[in-house]
């Protein structure tokens, strides 16, 4: 019996001491939850006291996750210049688009202790546009239901105590790991800032051609879209070699992520950008070097045989897109993706050559967008959707767009759609035949653009996802 | 009553399998099985024969017998594609075929009225060219 209590005593003793907590999780005597909100409330100064704000960049990784789901896709950088307040608002301009660029955006944010303490940006904001899971905001090319693959929940990265946190400040990405970094903006920056915006975004998209031609010092190289239009191909003449680039925006200057060598030029990055509206081009400097970038109607270097190539592709692989042309600088200009029919969902536009019967051994083309949820998916395909292609001079595609006599109505989308199909051109005046589609190939080797001859004004992306 | 259960159970599950499948597919693999659905409901009638009044009893029998046609025409066409004199050789004989087969559907006087609407050869814009080249 005397056991028993001994055993007894011991155990309550024990457990008695297991659940003391009074001093072990102090440090200089002060509580967890007291060092806890005084970290943040660090964090928070830090933010703050950057008198002239911040200069944030964030950098993708090539994915993008979803409720567990992870996709890859290019990468892509975003730019921001961000001005936090003491009552947890942040004013913020962004190189997401032509408004977020010039108007100032305010929002809140918070520090919050997660795993890490971890900034949060809780009110929508510029900061979530490329976040966003509906690619007609976002126009992520990741497709529907992801965005970009970046982040509006950052982690500190710099592995310091808030105090010691200094000019720049590294964050990382809670849920899609992407990098951002904070750097103290000038009092110069930030008077650019708030007098231009991101200027260089601003100046470079005034020209709405898809081909920009770059003539720094009789060093002429081109600059068209990536992927998703978040980088740069850059090709030179005569050659097929494309270089795809990140690109960073700031007030004056386009900085590129990796420095590009061509013709014995290095470029880190195009400065000084000034629109010249006279003469619809853009000054610049290279490495001090006077440039201009120019507009042009036609590729620099096209590549030989590819219009025939990529019909040949489709032939039991067929092109598909989600968006409708890019058209002077808008995207999905004719809301393609905000297509209906009763009882359907818009799935993708399509491409499918070789498939229509034409005659004496000869196919019509699909180019009609497709619905699922139902067992006819391209309702408008006899009513203006079966394109007749040929192969021109020069590697130019022309379709001639033909009306089955289906009396279905199109919805003014399509038809604007099939009228650049049909003339190669996004507005009058058009030419008596089409000026067709000039087809480039983009530097992941499996996507292509189809580009307007007539005016290079309007675009469509084609890949087979 | 069990049967009704137990088939009502299996065309659920039946049902759901295939919606699984559909949206398992590639998006390539989803446009192209809608592409063949498409053709499989097309109201080909109302293409081909479109200034000729098809009754709705006609209509089914004329669908299936133009969608027979064009797919033995594109076999010809795909097998013969290097080499398309085979193919101008051999189409006529189908088309005559197809003719037969629609005669027994359409009156003598919708087949007249079809052969009238016959496009020139170099009428390519004419989607009606597919049927009879």
């Amino acid at each position: 019996m005397k056991k028993i209590w001994i055993y007894y005593f011991l155990g309550l003793a024990v457990m008695l001491s297991a659940c003391d907590r009074k001093s072990d999780l102090n440090i200089d005597g002060i509580p967890t939850d007291v060092r806890i909100a005084q970290a943040l409330a660090t964090y928070q100064q830090k933010l703050t006291d950057a008198p002239y704000g911040w200069v944030v960049t964030q950098f993708t990784n090539g994915t993008s996750t979803n409720g567990g789901v992870t996709r890859n896709g290019p990468k892509a950088v975003f730019s921001y210049y961000m001005k936090f307040d003491k009552n947890s608002q942040v004013s913020m301009l962004s190189d997401f688009n032509m408004g977020a660029a010039t108007v100032f955006n305010n929002t809140g944010y918070r520090i919050k202790a997660n795993q890490r303490p971890t900034l949060i940006f809780d009110t929508y904001s510029y900061v979530h546009l490329p976040c966003d899971p509906d690619a007609a905001i976002s126009n992520s090319p990741f497709g529907s239901g992801f965005g970009w693959g970046t982040d509006f929940e950052f982690a500190f990265a710099d592995n310091v105590a808030a105090a010691e946190l200094g000019d720049t400040i590294r964050l990382k990405g809670n849920l899609n790991q992407a990098e951002a970094v904070m750097v103290k903006a000038t009092q110069a920056e930030q008077t650019l800032f708030n007098t231009n915006g991101f200027g260089s975004y601003s100046t470079f998209n005034k020209i709405l051609e898809y081909f920009k031609r770059v003539n720094a010092g009789g060093v002429v190289f081109e600059i068209t879209p990536g992927v998703g239009g978040r980088s740069f191909d850059i090709k030179t003449a005569g050659s097929q070699n494309i270089t795809n680039v990140g690109c960073q925006f700031a007030p004056h200057s386009i900085i590129l992520q990796e420095p590009v060598t061509i013709g014995g030029l290095t470029v880190k990055s195009l400065d000084n950008l000034v629109w010249n509206p006279g003469t619809r081009t853009i000054s610049a400097s290279v490495n001090g070097t006077p440039a201009t970038i120019s507009p042009a109607l036609a590729p620099i270097s096209p590549e030989p045989g590819v219009a025939l190539a990529f019909y040949n592709e489709g032939l039991d692989n067929p092109w598909l897109t989600v968006p409708g042309f890019h058209i002077s600088g808008v995207d999905d200009a004719y809301n393609i993706r905000g297509l209906t029919f009763p009882g359907r969902t818009y799935y993708r536009y399509v491409y499918y050559p070789g498939l229509v019967d034409a005659g004496g051994g000869d196919f019509y083309d699909v180019l009609s967008p497709f619905f699922v949820g139902a067992t006819n998916g391209y309702p408008y395909l006899f009513a203006g959707g079966v394109a007749y292609p040929y192969l021109q001079s020069g590697g130019r595609l022309t379709f001639e767009m033909l009306d089955g006599g289906d009396p279905i109505v199109n919805p003014p989308s399509i038809i604007a759609t099939n009228n650049v199909f049909n003339t190669g051109k996004t507005a009058p005046p058009y030419f008596a035949n089409s000026a067709g589609f000039y087809i480039v190939r983009k530097a992941d080797g499996t996507t292509m653009d189809m580009v307007t001859a007539g005016d290079a004004l309007g675009w469509i992306t084609w890949n087979h996802q | 009553m069990k049967k009704i259960f137990f088939i009502a159970v299996i065309t659920l599950l039946g049902g759901k399998l295939a919606q699984a499948q559909q949206s398992n597919l590639s998006p390539v693999n989803q446009v192209k099985q809608g592409y063949n659905q498409t053709r499989a409901n097309t109201d080909y009638s109302m293409i081909y024969l479109k200034n000729i009044s098809v009754t709705d009893t006609q209509k089914p029998q004329v669908n299936k017998i133009i969608l027979n046609y064009l797919d033995a025409k594109r076999t010809l066409a795909l097998a013969n594609k290097q080499d398309l004199s085979v193919y101008r050789q051999q189409q006529p004989a189908l088309f005559n075929d197809f003719k037969t087969k629609l005669a027994t559907v359409l009156s003598s006087q919708q087949m007249s009225a079809f052969l009238a609407s016959k496009p020139p050869l170099d009428g390519k814009r004419n989607l009606l060219r597919g049927l009879f080249y």
